[in-house]
């Protein structure tokens, strides 16, 4: 508005003193263009200036990978421009993050990974349509949650002990149920509808069939944030660390069991994640995949783990650990002796420990070779945790590093498979 | 490594292009092509017919590149001053001329005032640029009603008396258009 105003009135002023009125038409346009902008302002009763902008978020929960819009409304004929910082695992539209519009502008936003996206603080610049007089605001961030995608696994949930009362996995439990157990005589209190006839035409008395009962269990996930392992620089930036793959791992068994109408509890060992009490159905998988969504990165100072001091005997107990701390490990012994039923996710990052970049010398990134060993410490580190790993398995605990869905279905047929096993006295 | 060194400081500028959106392109080169139209119609022997001609147009060149890459900076009302002084000391000025480069200097400052409006990144929605033209369309309206005025007027001779209220109606249009802090 300066610009155009003071370039006008000169060539006006040169055009009046000088008594050349073709200087006038050098300035003409631009004062056309101020006194429209006055004019305009004026017309649409902007003096005072222009109204605040609000801003109004869409979902402020979404799954990973959702998206959610960001909608900021002035008045309609102001041009309106939003500007939001870039963030971390967050994507745009557009690309990023500025937009102008008439009167209401629309922000997309997509979180890429699980957690608390903050977006913002939001700037904002309101103007009339030809950009003379203008007015910025900053609106504060706004928070969106993304909860972690609950993938499908494709395995059995059938549980070696279940401990619960009515449900859907067949214990050893003799009882009402609609697996059959064997053909006995009759005896008083057993269900008439259970008669077999067949049999007992053939031998005369009456006989029954019993069954063993279904019940449900209660499935404990164990996580372990104790630390956030990143992972390798050459694994990519879209590569989990050791904080995904657990949250990712938590969300699945938890779904998993869920749906099977067993009950779910969570326990955290680090501070990341609250723990979560015992809940069935799809309200606790909401309950414990918002409580996932809120666990923080910036919250990875190290403090004391937490520890467990007792499970129902029977109990599944899930573990999502990277195997490295010592209190995790020694958790996983306490689980087993008070009697639980214990299966172990590795979360390690796969880069971690990777020794195929090795070759003698020190590793090269972007050009710069370290000079702290640290893919080799890492790969000592990982030949160390293996003879861990080695001694969980001897001592009849399954562990299973995490890829994926498909990566725990072994795992789980194993279970199936050992409910039927000759169980062995832990001492 | 030698090379990386002396090759970072130059790609990383050149990267940093990649972000700057299709909208602040176009705005910013309506800019550059508006200064430009100004200047060749400022300079009708050529922009390097002569020293004082190369001189305007290495100072209108430098800056409009500032421009370019400040949209809001204060340094834009040099420019175009510069075109107008030029004009006021040249010994023959067509109307037509004038008006073209009035126009220009109009093009000129409607991309630069627009490209302020958001950061380099940034995008205009269907809906911003056309609420941007249409209200173009007065602006046009006013400048050719103006014009009219003007070369109607143009014939009349008026006494050197006229020199004052001319110079008190252009002060009073000043502080009317001049923005004021609430």
């Amino acid at each position: 508005m300066v610009r155009a105003v003071l370039v006008g009135c000169t060539a006006l002023v040169l055009g009046v003193l000088l008594g050349r009125p073709a200087l006038l038409l050098v300035g003409l346009p631009l004062l056309a263009w101020a006194l429209t902008a006055v004019a305009l302002r004026i017309l649409q009763d902007r003096e005072e200036g222009f109204p605040a902008p609000v801003l109004e978020p869409g979902l402020r929960t979404v799954e990973e990978g959702g998206t959610t819009a960001l909608t900021l409304r002035t008045a309609p004929g102001a041009l309106t421009a939003i500007t939001v910082p870039m963030q971390p695992h967050t994507r745009f539209w557009p690309r990023y993050g500025s937009l102008a519009g008439d009167g209401t502008v629309r922000l997309r936003v997509t979180a890429e990974r699980w957690g608390r996206v903050r977006v913002g603080p939001v700037h904002t610049l309101v103007t009339d349509p030809l950009g003379a007089f203008r007015a910025q605001a900053e609106v504060p961030a706004v928070t969106v949650r993304a909860v972690p995608s609950s993938s499908v696994l494709d395995a059995p949930v059938e549980v070696p002990t279940p401990i619960g009362v009515s449900g859907m996995h067949l214990s050893r439990r003799r009882g009402d149920g609609t697996a059959l157990s064997e053909v006995r005589e009759f005896r008083p209190g057993d269900r008439l509808h259970r008669i077999n006839w067949r049999v007992t035409s053939r031998t005369g008395r009456l006989h029954t069939n019993a069954t063993f009962t279904e019940q449900d269990t209660e499935v404990l996930i164990v996580t372990d944030t104790i630390a956030d392992i990143t992972p390798a620089p050459w694994a990519g930036d879209e590569a989990p660390s050791s904080l995904d793959m657990t949250v990712r791992a938590t969300a699945a068994v938890a779904r998993h069991y869920l749906t099977a109408g067993d009950r779910v509890t969570l326990f955290d060992l680090g501070h990341l994640i609250g723990p979560v009490p015992a809940g069935t159905g799809p309200r606790q998988l909401r309950v414990l995949t918002n409580a996932l969504a809120r666990a923080g990165r910036e919250d990875g100072a190290m403090r004391l783990p937490r520890r467990l001091r007792s499970v129902r005997s029977g109990t599944l107990v899930v573990v999502c650990s990277p195997l490295l701390h010592k209190e995790a490990i020694a958790q996983i012994g306490v689980l087993i002796s008070l009697g639980a039923d214990v299966v172990v996710v590795d979360t390690l990052p796969p880069s971690i420990g990777d020794t195929a970049p090795l070759r003698g010398r020190p590793v090269r990134q972007e050009g710069i070779s370290s000079d702290r060993f640290w893919p080799e410490a890492w790969a000592m580190r990982r030949l160390l945790r293996n003879s861990t790993v080695r001694e969980l398995r001897e001592a009849g605990v399954p562990v299973t590093t995490w890829e994926g869905p498909a990566s725990l279905a072994p795992v789980l047929l194993s279970l199936s498979r050992a409910r039927s096993a000759p169980r062995r006295r832990r001492s | 490594m030698a090379l990386r060194t002396l090759i970072d400081p130059i790609a990383e500028p050149l990267l940093s292009l990649r972000q700057v959106s299709t909208t602040q392109w176009a705005l910013r080169l309506t800019g550059l092509v508006g200064m430009v139209l100004a200047l060749l119609a400022t300079l009708p022997q050529g922009p390097f017919a002569g020293f004082p001609s190369v001189l305007l147009t290495l100072t209108l060149a430098v800056l409009t590149l500032l421009q370019m890459l400040r949209p809001d900076t204060g340094l834009g009302v040099a420019g175009p001053l510069l075109v107008v002084l030029v004009l006021a000391v040249q010994a023959e000025l067509s109307l037509l001329r004038a008006l073209t480069v009035g126009l220009a200097l109009l093009l000129s400052h409607v991309g630069f005032s627009l490209a302020a409006t958001l950061p380099a990144h940034g995008r205009f929605e269907p809906s911003a640029r056309r609420l941007a033209l249409r209200w173009l369309l007065p602006v046009l309206g006013v400048t050719v009603l103006g014009a009219a005025v003007v070369l109607t007027a143009a014939g009349t001779v008026l006494g050197a008396w006229m020199v004052v209220p001319g110079v008190l109606a252009v002060i009073a249009l000043l502080v009317a258009l001049l923005p004021r802090s609430r």
